[in-house]
């Protein structure tokens, strides 16, 4: 009855335990392990003959060898037997490899398998076996192209296009080719240098040849191949046609219902995917790559943008440098305003005013950039037909409308338009005031009721001369006045009344002597906000406990936050200042003064997203925060002091003094199926921080388990040399890994990204030295930030309409901050206005809104 | 002569971009030399006989010289090993469970041990192993990884590229599947007692 016991579940545990610990006596391994190795170099040896029956396609002057011995016994089909024949007449190394053979001497022709079997060759021999091998890949390289032939049908392959010289090349002889020349399978087809063609095949793939390629297509039993030899092609296969391959030297791509471009040259072959997927074969590694990657065979390939790898294409220029062209020439055109630097607006600004915009009246510009586009829309046919497929008939009578309504409002306007905010009563914000100076206020009031008549919104809005006319009672209505040479539109009749009444309050308050600074230097787009009021307002604060939460956040110090932006020639500067009334503290002296960030040098030069910043003191960040928790919320601080009590750890003295004051984080590489962002931190000591982290890990989850919440593990895994931690939680796949090296920690989620941030830093290919980015880098006076966002979404596909490949007249942006005493300084670089706003976004141009969309939020909201 | 040296490491620059150069022996012979003890343990266990890890062994490294362009182990070449062991031994088993059609009625005859330990019989080590080779491929193989090699369930998802929670699935089934044949040989040999 006993046996009955026996729990299979049990059994299998134990047994299992035992097989685990079943010991092989050393003595008996050995033994064996001597044996395998006599055996494995005498059958090494003769490997070749083993080989040769699993050769299944010749590639190569190593595939012919192999077959020799089965071809001696007669065993090569007669096909095969054929093209192994023609091969050996042209071909001197398999010839005499044939001849070794047939006379019983040991196969020389194949020195990769002698070499690695046969006892250690003499000094020179690697050499003479390079050599060797050298040999038979140049007679390979040329011929064998041409055997892929005689299995191919009749593939017809037609020139779709020829830009320069396009040669068929044969032997001795080449013949130019033209648009309209079909080229035969098996033919070589080679561009000169300047040259381009794009070729189509008869089952609909596109195959397009940058200068200096060399190929040869021919028609496989399952698809067609295309060998390319050397050079660079973008293949469009559409799903229609099958699988296509693309062999180069080094690898062997198969595409299917994709578009992907392949580089074959000296040091390899790189393989980017523009649409769909590529399945990649080289040495012996496969390896599938996704929309947006990329595959280099051998790592002294260094990745590069797809967006780059595919730049040279005729489709990306057809457009994108058009687009690029045109974008520059109507956002000078447009914004090619003089800087103000007076102006009686600001005088005529409310009491109490905290708020304060001054936009440039572009009206004029924008008009003439919509005259421009035209012009440019009926010289250029590319464009044009761009222009039609992107803007359907409507949104172009749509855009129009809004251009003429502008353009003929805009010309009544003089040179800069003001709003201002002022605070109510109640410490709120207050109504605002939209202020202009008018050129001919009666021409300006019949135009603008014609054109509120014709989208009718005349009932909500009021045209008057002076403020005394003006209804009263219309509660939610706009009035506008447009008298004299001012123009004045607000909700508000008392505002109104003020402007024409003359009331200057405004002018003997700092904010307004702050604002007439900024005049002074030249003004295009000028926002401002006084935050001292702002917060000191009693429509801000609540009670003494809040005063005290925002007096440790540093908030109760704002002075001034000014925003400015001006063009100097295309590119844009924004430039933003944050100031205090004495030193900076709370959040705001966090941010130490500028300093270099080394942790940028874990960054590729394709990230997508960056952002660093360098921090005074950690500890101190963690006081603040802490102080502001128990201000805020004395439970909450209690609750974690009890977490530290009780189990021993500070996160103030142990995680965060043990870290360096730099941080940089990173979106880089493809966003899918993970994000690959990675966190780089400047660590003082990294043993302390793990057993911190360790610590706070174990605590949590006694916490949590006691609390039937999920818990997290950590786990060690050592490999050359470093050690990886992995956190993760058991019940979902989310992982983080993180190392430690020369003075940082690196997180990602995989491995594979930890390493890859490594070895940016050791080879010195950064984003630091990435023209993109330092081309984005301001003129200054300054070496290093305080804190930057850099982004670049060239790297992601950002599309051109239409085009399937991405727009490389997207520049990078950067945005940067300066912290120094008593303020902090923001910048911002990168093409067009501020927002992205410029104005050939606004006319269309790519980009992101567009004025249409604009229009329509307008008039939804 | 140091021209001719000179010339000679050009013509090696340019024939290395031309061809895979000759693996140098010294690469094997290193893999040899560090893994041949965990290729040989591992398949051992797995097939519970000498002679057949001694083949395990042999084969993997005569695949491992007839790889062209050298065999890429990246990033690990000590997981590959192991990996590579296991499906070799598992093949072995397979083959050894189909030439040799020792059915589980003559194994239970032959189980004379007693209850305490039934665990270390020959036999019922040979049924698991048997069990083990049934499974499909890869759910033998996470099994081997996971109880016979002692890896971690994020460690094999992480050596087989799959995720956590298929790893997890499989192994549960695949032990589900051992366990099943486990307990009907245990049910058999309550009869014969």
């Amino acid at each position: 009855m006993k046996r009955n016991n026996i729990d299979p579940n049990t059994l299998l545990d134990r047994a299992v335990e035992a097989i685990r610990d079943e010991a092989v006596d050393q003595s008996v391994v050995d033994a064996a392990a001597a044996r395998v190795r006599e055996s494995l170099s005498t059958r090494a040896s003769a490997e070749p003959v083993a080989a040769a029956a699993s050769v299944t396609h010749i590639r190569g002057c190593d595939d012919v060898q192999a077959l020799i011995p089965s071809y001696l016994a007669g065993g090569v089909a007669d096909a095969r037997k054929l093209l192994f024949e023609d091969h050996m007449r042209e071909c001197v190394p398999c010839r005499k490899a044939l001849k070794a053979a047939r006379t019983g001497e040991s196969p020389a022709a194949r020195p990769a398998h002698v070499s690695k079997a046969a006892p250690r060759p003499r000094r020179t021999a690697p050499v003479r076996w390079a050599i060797a091998a050298g040999l038979v890949a140049a007679f390979a390289v040329l011929p064998v192209a041409k055997y892929l032939g005689p299995f191919g049908g009749s593939l017809a392959t037609v020139v779709e296009a020829a830009d320069g010289p396009v040669y068929e090349v044969e032997g001795v002889s080449t013949r130019q080719l033209a648009a309209g020349d079909t080229l035969a399978a098996g033919e070589r087809l080679r561009t000169a240098r300047d040259a381009g063609a794009v070729l189509r095949l008869d089952n609909g793939v596109r195959v397009e040849l940058r200068e200096r390629s060399e190929l040869a297509i021919a028609e496989s039993g399952s698809g067609a191949t295309i060998r390319l030899d050397r050079g660079n092609v973008i293949v469009t296969a559409p799903a229609s046609a099958g699988r296509i391959y693309v062999a180069t030297p080094a690898s062997l791509v198969t595409v299917e219902g994709s578009t992907v471009a392949v580089t074959s040259g000296t040091k390899g072959t790189r393989v980017s995917t523009v649409e769909g997927r590529a399945q990649v074969d080289s040495a012996g590694v496969y390896r599938l790559i996704g929309p947006g990657e990329q595959f280099a065979s051998s790592p002294s390939i260094e990745p590069v943008s797809v967006a780059r790898d595919v730049s040279w294409s005729r489709d990306a220029s057809k457009y994108s440098e058009a687009l690029a062209a045109l974008r520059t020439e109507i956002d000078a055109t447009a914004l090619a305003g003089e800087l103000r630097t007076s102006t009686r607006l600001l005088d005529l600004a409310p009491e109490g005013t905290v708020f304060y915009a001054a936009i440039p009246n572009i009206s004029a510009g924008l008009a003439e950039a919509s005259d421009l586009l035209q012009r440019r829309l009926s010289e250029n046919p590319a464009l044009a037909e761009w222009w039609q497929q992107e803007h359907s008939a409507n949104h172009r009578a749509g855009l129009d409308l809004a251009v003429q309504t502008i353009r003929e409002l805009g010309a009544f306007i003089g040179p800069e338009i003001a709003v201002a905010v002022s605070l109510d009563r109640s410490g709120g914000p207050g109504a605002p005031l939209v202020l202009a100076e008018l050129k001919d206020a009666a021409g300006f009031r019949a135009a603008l009721e014609r054109h509120l008549g014709a989208v009718g919104e005349a009932s909500k809005i009021q045209v008057v001369e002076s403020v005394a006319s003006a209804k009263t009672g219309a509660a939610d209505g706009l009035t506008i006045v447009a008298g004299g040479d001012l123009l004045a539109i607000s909700p508000s009749l008392d505002l109104l009344a003020g402007v024409t009444g003359g009331a200057h309050g405004f002018t003997s308050s700092p904010f307004y002597t702050r604002l007439a600074d900024e005049y002074r230097d030249g003004v295009a787009f000028l926002l401002a906000a006084d935050l001292e009021r702002i917060v000191a307002a009693p429509g801000f604060k609540k009670d003494a406990k809040e005063t005290d939460a925002l007096d440790r956040l540093g908030v109760t110090g704002l002075r001034y936050f000014v925003v400015k932006q001006r063009m100097d020639g295309t590119t844009s500067n924004a430039s933003a200042t944050l100031t205090f009334d004495g030193q900076r503290r709370g959040i705001a002296s966090w941010l130490a003064a500028p300093g270099p960030v080394g942790a940028l040098q874990y960054i590729s030069p394709d990230a997508n997203v960056v952002a660093a910043f360098v921090v005074e003191q950690p500890a101190a960040l963690v006081d603040d925060m802490l102080g502001f928790i128990g201000s805020d919320d004395p439970e909450g601080l209690a609750e974690l002091r009890r977490f530290e009590t009780e189990n021993n750890v500070s996160f103030r003295d142990d995680v965060a003094a043990s870290l360096g004051g730099e941080f940089a984080f990173a979106v880089d590489g493809p966003v899918l199926p993970t994000p690959s962002w990675k966190m780089v931190f400047e660590v003082n000591d990294a043993t302390r921080l793990q057993t911190a982290f360790e610590r706070f890990v174990d605590a949590a989850n006694r916490e949590a388990a006691a609390a039937g919440r999920p818990t997290l593990a950590i786990s060690r895994a050592e490999d050359g040399g470093r050690t990886y931690f992995t956190l993760a939680t058991p019940e979902t796949s989310m992982e983080v890994v993180y190392t430690f090296t020369d003075g940082y920690m690196i997180a990602a989620p995989s491995r594979v990204l930890v390493d890859r941030a490594i070895r940016y830093r050791e080879s010195g290919y950064t984003i630091l030295t990435a023209p993109r980015f330092t081309a984005a880098l301001p003129a200054d006076g300054q070496t290093s930030f305080s804190a930057l966002v850099y982004q670049d979404l060239t790297p992601l596909l950002e599309k051109v309409p239409g085009t399937g490949l991405p727009d490389t007249s997207m520049l990078p942006t950067l945005a940067y901050a300066y912290a120094r005493e008593d303020r902090i300084e923001f910048g911002a670089n990168g093409k067009g206005a501020p927002l992205g706003l410029s104005p050939a976004t606004l006319l269309g141009v790519p980009g992101s809104g567009g004025l249409k969309d604009l229009m329509k939020q307008a008039v939804k909201g | 002569m140091c021209s001719d040296d000179e010339k000679e490491n050009e013509v090696h620059a340019v024939a290395s971009h031309l061809t895979p150069l000759p693996k140098p022996p010294d690469q094997l012979d290193m893999l040899y030399r560090e893994h041949h003890d965990l290729v040989f343990r591992t398949a051992y266990r797995i097939t519970g006989s000498a002679a057949d890890a001694e083949d395990v062994l042999q084969t993997i490294f005569l695949r491992l010289a007839r790889r062209d362009g050298g065999p890429n182990l990246l990033p690990s070449p000590g997981s590959y090993m192991h990996r590579a062991a296991v499906n070799a031994a598992l093949d072995i088993v397979r083959e050894r469970a189909r030439r040799r059609s020792v059915t589980l009625e003559e194994v239970t005859v032959s189980v004379g041990a007693s209850q305490a330990s039934l665990h270390e019989s020959q036999e019922v080590h040979e049924l698991i192993r048997r069990a083990v080779a049934r499974l499909n491929p890869k759910a033998a193989e996470l099994f081997i990884l996971r109880y016979f090699e002692g890896y971690g369930n994020e460690e094999i998802a992480r050596m087989l590229g799959m995720s956590k929670m298929v790893v997890n699935v499989l192994l549960h089934r695949a032990r589900g599947r051992v366990r099943k044949d486990l307990g009907e040989f245990l049910g058999r040999h309550h009869e014969t007692e």
